[in-house]
């Protein structure tokens, strides 16, 4: 039903886009650790934590996304709305980093009181520590991951949006993991390529879930049909879609 | 309400109640719990627990929101499903209770401690509502869980548990942020001294030369203390032995040390750059230079007239919420339905829950003061800020305010003397003096691209000037007053019209004199930068001064303001009050010989405080004299003023408009706690923004550079103030 494959891979490609903010805390987690092997072990709880914020913001969401289709009218097709958010966020924080969105500078020191607390727990000793540190992290403003809490609502199925947010954190959790062990495995240059396809690969997933919305759409007087991703079948032509316009081969 | 504030043990703001003596006291539930939390030291552990524990509640709350969002989706989706369905439905509602019982015991705990302190002190409190609520919520729904039938509620008590709790801590922690600059000004004094002798012959082993080390608090005045190199100045007095450099900048924000040696007096708070100190203690316990710079921080922030109305609205808030939750939960009940009038009645208690209307004020407040602190610009009235805001016009003092130190207006050479000769030799001398009027000499030989002539074992006469050898010829040079040059000037300058008298300054090379310097008072640099600043933000500028008009007539016009000279003090009074009846004025002076002006006027601002603590009468005090500050000021008056006005705007809207929806059942409460942590931040982060400077370590408003030399002349009809034991005349 869900194209879960489509899930993992924005989540693994996602995340090679998303390691410069949540990059820096994988590797604070690794210098508290004493030694690889434990470090592994922190990195794995991190990111269980991780998702299981997801998880709940997932089913979160899939509630308001069936409360929502219960309530509104029928004429108005939720799930492909929110297909159309998902999608706009997507292409959006793609196009942000592959620099064709001017990116907006955010000046002076975050205002969050709550940091102190967050850098111990990083540091901590104890699993449950990092465990909760991941929890917390998961609640840190990511644009990638509004995107696919719209997805997750457009289920509108409890477990099925907790399971979306599984599917995509889990397909986060390679490169954090590197990033947490390594750190410098990949160089600058290899570094910034990935970092091109990914976000490219973001734009793409965006363009595909705003299709499927559209797509949605057009069975025109029918009931919703659920989840546009489950929509299946051919999906419209990018090129004539809304919004689809932002794309553009790289200059 | 007592009559003596006292202070939050862990952010510093005024506390309205008060303890016993030994148990810390804390300004709210917020800042004891971030207390436990942040502890420092031994108590580390017991914090990492805290921590822990508040990480576990967040934990399981989530899961039991996961739940709650299942049971919804069933409730919302009807009867259809069958045995599978209700079998997940009863299944959820035990995760609930499973998940929520944990919370309760891990959040429960601190709420009620605090709840309990508060009805020991004979008063009800917004934790005792709070946990009624939620013990009732958990109540109700683990009752009906067991039963199998009706509403379960846990989410609600596991969400306001958790929003109370992480929204006072948010709170406390920008508290804590911003009254840091007062700590800072704190930590700056150390908590042991050493202490060689005592007044009273109360240690008589303190004859040693280490001294015993004992607690800040017993020295009293007549002790005599040591300080070592690096450390700071626990308390004022004079110098019995030694000599150092000292840092002043804390308290004079004079940035280039001083010299001090015996018999000079020494500040608390400042830092002894290089020597070995005996200092015989001048001050009582408590009552040093930055001792009474903090309390009168301190009291300036607790003493604002947007904090006596909240103080005034809070008197009538808690019963007033206490009626409006009774009041609501009857009604409910009434009509049937206890288990919504509960729920009504702790959303009405937790969308109430007054911590944003309570920070409002001394968050933006305190966030202003600290910026001032570290500026320089001490504040010694809390709404002087806000006076300042709605200033419209500036008047300044000219002597020493808008001018300092001085420049060479004029130089006659005498008849068969060299003028470049006489400049250089001049020039040479000089720069063995640091005094104003030879720097001055210097850079007008500088700007007229005349060489300094080398001149061999330059020495100061104390009070008549600088002498030395000229290195080419061997004659004597001096530079100094017309007494110590041995004869009078021979030069053409009779025929010359001298409106400004004697010159101020002579050289003599060998028998004679050679050259004569007249003097003028140099406007300070920062001056024309900061009048156009005023200027800009719609400020009318005008000088009022007791010199001469033609001097005051030449700088005002420098700087394109109007002015009115010469005025007596009471003449000054008179043009205050007039410029008055156009609006908020801001008189700027010296702290001494305006002290009636800046008291007249609406907003006083004095400059040249220095170091010393008894001048500052004036309610804003620029310690450093930067004329800079003052639009930077005006700028800062009005955020703080734009802050505040939001803060409150927002908190009383915020409840006037929440609370009888609540009232009316329609808010749930897990939303109202959401609600309550977003009300909370945006207050907070609101009063943050304003403590961060703008941009990140440089301040792009400051204008002109900082620290001017704080030596000032006083050549005209104000008295002239002790100048340095070099000084030139």
């Amino acid at each position: 039903m869900i194209e879960w494959p489509l899930l993992l891979g924005s989540g693994l490609l996602g995340s090679a886009h998303c390691l410069g903010m949540c990059g820096p805390f994988a590797l604070a987690l690794g210098a508290a650790a004493p030694s690889p092997r434990a470090n592994l072990w922190r990195q794995g709880w991190y990111s269980l934590g991780r998702i299981f914020t997801y998880a709940v913001l997932g089913s979160g969401a899939a509630f308001l996304g069936g409360w929502l289709t219960d309530k509104l009218p029928g004429w108005l097709n939720v799930p492909a709305v929110l297909a159309f958010v998902a999608g706009g966020f997507l292409v959006v924080q793609g196009l942000l980093a592959t620099g064709l969105l001017p990116k907006r500078g955010v000046s002076g020191a975050a205002v969050c009181p709550g940091a102190s607390v967050f850098k111990a727990l990083l540091g901590g000793r104890s699993t449950v520590d990092v465990f909760l540190a991941g929890l917390f992290t998961g609640l840190l403003p990511c644009g990638l991951l509004y995107g696919m809490l719209a997805l997750a609502g457009s289920t509108g199925s409890v477990p099925l949006g907790a399971a979306t947010m599984v599917v995509f954190g889990l397909g986060t959790v390679p490169a954090m993991v590197a990033a947490g062990l390594g750190g410098g495995l990949l160089g600058v240059a290899a570094r910034r390529r990935v970092h091109a396809v990914a976000a490219w690969c973001l734009v793409l997933t965006g363009v595909v879930s705003i299709s499927r919305g559209a797509g949605a759409i057009s069975f025109g007087e029918e009931p919703p049909a659920g989840c546009p991703l489950c929509a299946g079948g051919e999906s419209p032509g990018a090129a004539a879609e809304p919004g689809s316009d932002t794309v553009r081969p790289a200059p | 309400m007592p009559a003596d504030p006292q202070e939050c043990d862990y952010c510093g703001l005024p506390v309205a109640g008060s303890s016993a003596a030994e148990e810390p006291l804390y300004c709210c539930s917020g800042c004891r719990l971030a207390a436990s939390i942040t502890a420092a030291g031994g108590a580390d552990a017991r914090a990492r627990w805290m921590m822990t524990r508040l990480g576990l509640a967040v934990f399981f709350t989530m899961n039991v929101m996961v739940f709650t969002f299942l049971l919804w989706s069933q409730e919302a989706g009807g009867a259809e499903g069958g045995e599978a369905a209700a079998a997940l439905y009863g299944l959820a509602r035990h995760a609930g209770l499973l998940f929520a019982a944990p919370v309760l015991l891990l959040l429960g705990g601190p709420l009620l401690d605090s709840a309990l302190a508060e009805l020991r002190r004979g008063r009800l409190s917004l934790d005792l509502l709070l946990l009624a609520g939620v013990a009732a919520a958990f109540g109700i729904s683990a009752w009906n869980t067991w039963r199998g039938e009706g509403h379960v509620y846990f989410e609600v008590a596991c969400m306001v548990l958790v929003a109370v709790t992480l929204g006072r801590w948010l709170e406390a922690s920008g508290k804590l942020e911003t009254t840091a600059a007062l700590r800072n000004l704190e930590s700056l004094l150390p908590d042991r001294v050493r202490r060689l002798r005592a007044a009273d012959g109360a240690d008589p082993q303190d004859t040693s030369a280490e001294g015993r080390d004992v607690p800040l608090d017993e020295v009293g005045i007549g002790d005599v203390l040591r300080v070592l190199p690096g450390e700071q100045v626990p308390t004022d007095g004079v110098i019995e032995a030694g000599r150092a450099n000292v840092d002043e900048q804390t308290v004079s924000g004079e940035s280039e040390p001083v010299v001090r040696g015996p018999g000079e007096p020494v500040r608390s708070g400042t830092t002894n750059l290089d020597g070995d100190l005996q200092i015989l203690v001048t001050a009582a316990p408590g009552c040093g230079t930055l001792e009474q710079l903090i309390a009168a921080v301190s009291r300036a922030a607790r003493d604002s007239r947007s904090q006596r109305l909240v103080d005034r609205v809070a008197g009538w808030f808690l019963p007033a919420v206490l009626a409006a939750a009774a009041v609501t939960c009857g009604v409910h009940w009434w009509r049937g339905d206890p288990a919504a009038g509960v729920m009504a009645a702790l959303a009405v208690v937790v969308v109430s829950c007054p911590c944003a209307l309570g920070l409002a004020t001394p968050l933006a407040l305190w966030a202003a003061l600290g910026r001032c602190m570290r500026r320089h610009v001490l504040v010694r009235e809390g709404d002087a800020l806000e006076r300042l805001a709605a200033v419209k016009t500036f008047c300044l003092d000219k002597t020493g305010t808008l001018t300092s130190g001085c420049e060479v207006e004029r130089l006659v050479v005498a008849d068969g003397a060299d003028r470049e000769v006489a400049l250089g030799a001049a020039a040479g001398v000089a720069s063995g003096s640091t005094h104003l009027a030879a720097e001055a000499i210097a850079a007008f030989a500088r700007a007229e691209q005349v060489a300094p002539l080398e001149v061999l074992d330059i020495r100061t006469a104390a009070g008549q000037g600088v002498e030395g050898r000229l290195a080419a010829t061997g004659e004597v040079v001096r530079l100094g007053s017309g007494d110590w040059i041995l004869q009078p000037v021979e030069t053409d300058a009779g025929s010359v019209d001298q409106p400004d008298g004697p010159p101020r300054c002579l050289l003599g090379i060998g028998e004679r004199a050679a050259a004569a310097f007249w003097m003028a008072e140099a406007v300070r640099p920062s001056a024309a930068a900061a009048v156009a600043a005023l200027r800009g933000q719609g400020m009318a500028v005008t000088i009022l001064s007791g010199d001469q008009a033609p001097r005051v007539a030449a700088v005002a016009e420098s700087l394109g303001v109007s002015w009115q000279a010469p005025l007596l003090p009471a003449e000054k009074l008179t043009a205050i009050e007039a410029e008055q009846a156009a609006g908020g004025v801001a008189m700027v002076g010296d702290g001494i010989n305006d002290a009636a002006a800046l008291a007249a006027a609406d907003v006083g601002i004095a400059l040249g405080c220095g170091a010393d603590i008894a001048r500052w009468t004036a309610p804003l005090c620029v310690l450093d004299d930067d004329l800079g500050s003052l639009p930077w000021l005006v700028d800062l008056a009005r955020q703080t003023r734009r802050t505040i006005r939001w803060n409150l705007l927002w908190a009383f809207g915020y409840n006037t408009a929440c609370i009888p929806l609540a009232a009316a059942g329609l808010v749930h409460p897990a939303v109202a706690a959401v609600a309550m942590v977003v009300s909370s931040l945006l207050v907070v982060g609101n009063s943050l923004r304003l403590a961060r400077e703008p941009g990140s370590d440089g301040e792009p408003e400051a204008i002109g550079p900082p620290g001017e030399p704080s030596l000032t002349e006083q050549p005209s009809s104000e008295p002239s103030r002790p100048l340095s034991p070099e000084v030139v005349r």
